[in-house]
């Protein structure tokens, strides 16, 4: 482990009962979404659980999180953040009701690009690498804030939650592969990355001809 | 391969955001086809016992012949799956799915049962070839676009678990005897899709 890491490494040793239990709060809220619209769990806690309901929105920030941890110092931190801000600004976009997407695949494209570089192991100029987790931020925030059965009354703390919830699977998942460096979970990374391609792929071939 | 006890400790809360997944996603919508959709997809590929039994050949196979198919498999086969996939979502023709499938299910099974070791990108074409009507046969049975993601990942990880739990059978090899033990499995397997092949051709 580079000397980058022990920080963040640490911090992770320290806070890890809190963060799991946090992390587990957010797993046991199912429940009382059934009754999302007419049971307000306010808007931070809806906020938080927006990123963990819908595959198209969490499959990219796992990629993204497998990739940032894989290629190690400093990618491991900066792409993760860079990602966090771009979710946020998205989702900020997203309240406003202004149109990012390029496409209404943008984040089946993200799924399938994020996912083939974990598969590949795949290395990408760091100026580049940079502006892709910038652009899939901006995707993935934006369909975060969508939801026409719940109109969010209090922005600033939807923006909060969705940004806690991202950036704890971020957080998890990257201290994660950069400290295990097992051959086993190295491959098992690359797998999930393999995993989060197909599907990508699937529904792009899906929506395209949809399209037609 | 030592497996760390400390690390599966902390790999169980991962686990239980899958098993838990499922369940948010079908509260969410009320019973809406997005939430419905990861189950569905998940049971797909455990529904038929030819779809199980090749993609558990596939991962014996893989263990059998060692590094490194054991791990470039498992990275591997999705991405050749879902572009049977695609094909059949994009409508071109593939003859002779369900022959395929069955014949895959004789011929991967065969190959564990004779011990065959072909080079790595032979056992890729090969284990490629039949991996395209695999994929073929689910996008055929892919729904809408309404929860397509859900039904895609649930398909995709219950192959990929499948396909995992056939390498941890392989696994055997390494005990004394394991070797042979896993060859007769593969005779099993191959027997199996001899009576699945007989029985849609007879039919």
């Amino acid at each position: 482990m580079s000397g980058a890491w022990a920080a963040p490494a640490r911090l992770g040793r320290v806070s890890r009962p809190v963060s799991s239990a946090l992390a587990a709060l957010v797993w046991l809220h199912p429940a009382p979404a059934l009754a999302h619209g007419s049971l307000a769990i306010g808007d931070f806690y809806s906020g938080m659980l927006h990123p963990f309901l819908h595959f198209e929105t969490l499959l990219p920030t796992l990629a993204m999180a497998l990739w940032s941890g894989q290629l190690g110092s400093p990618h491991s931190w900066r792409l993760p953040l860079a990602f966090l801000g771009a979710v946020m600004a998205g989702t900020v976009a997203g309240i406003l009701e202004v149109d990012l997407s390029l496409a209404a695949t943008s984040l089946e494209l993200s799924m399938l690009v994020l996912g083939l570089l974990v598969a590949a192991r795949g290395k990408l100029p760091a100026s580049l690498a940079l502006a892709l987790a910038f652009l899939f931020g901006l995707f993935d925030g934006q369909t975060s804030a969508y939801d026409p059965q719940a109109p969010i009354a209090r922005p600033l703390l939807f923006i909060a939650g969705v940004g806690s919830s991202v950036g704890l699977i971020l957080f998890h998942v990257v201290t994660r592969v950069v400290r295990y460096r097992a051959f086993w979970v190295q491959t098992g990374v690359r797998v999930m990355g393999s995993w989060i391609a197909a599907t990508g792929l699937l529904v792009l071939a899906l929506e395209w001809t949809g399209e037609k | 391969m030592k497996v760390d006890s400390r690390w599966a400790a902390r790999a169980l809360p991962v686990v239980a955001l899958l098993v838990w997944l499922p369940a948010g996603a079908l509260a969410h919508t009320a019973g809406g086809a997005a939430g419905a959709g990861f189950l569905t997809g998940f049971r797909h590929p455990l529904g038929g016992i030819d779809h199980v039994l090749a993609m558990l050949a596939v991962g014996m196979w893989g263990a059998q012949l060692g590094s490194p198919a054991i791990w470039a498999l498992p990275v591997a086969f999705p991405q050749v799956m879902a572009l049977g996939g695609v094909a059949a979502i994009l409508g071109l023709p593939l003859v002779g799915i369900e022959l395929g499938v069955t014949l895959s299910v004789l011929v991967l099974g065969s190959m564990i049962a004779l011990d065959r070791r072909p080079p790595i990108w032979g056992a890729f074409l090969i284990v490629s070839f039949f991996a395209v009507f695999h994929g073929y046969a689910h996008g055929a049975e892919l729904p809408g676009k309404t929860g397509a993601v859900a039904y895609s990942a649930g398909f995709v990880i219950a192959t990929g678990l499948i396909h995992l739990t056939g390498i941890g059978i392989g696994l055997v090899v390494k005990l004394p005897h394991g070797a042979k033990a896993l060859r007769a499995g593969g005779s099993a397997i191959a027997a199996a899709g001899l009576f699945l092949t007989g029985q849609l051709l007879l039919r």
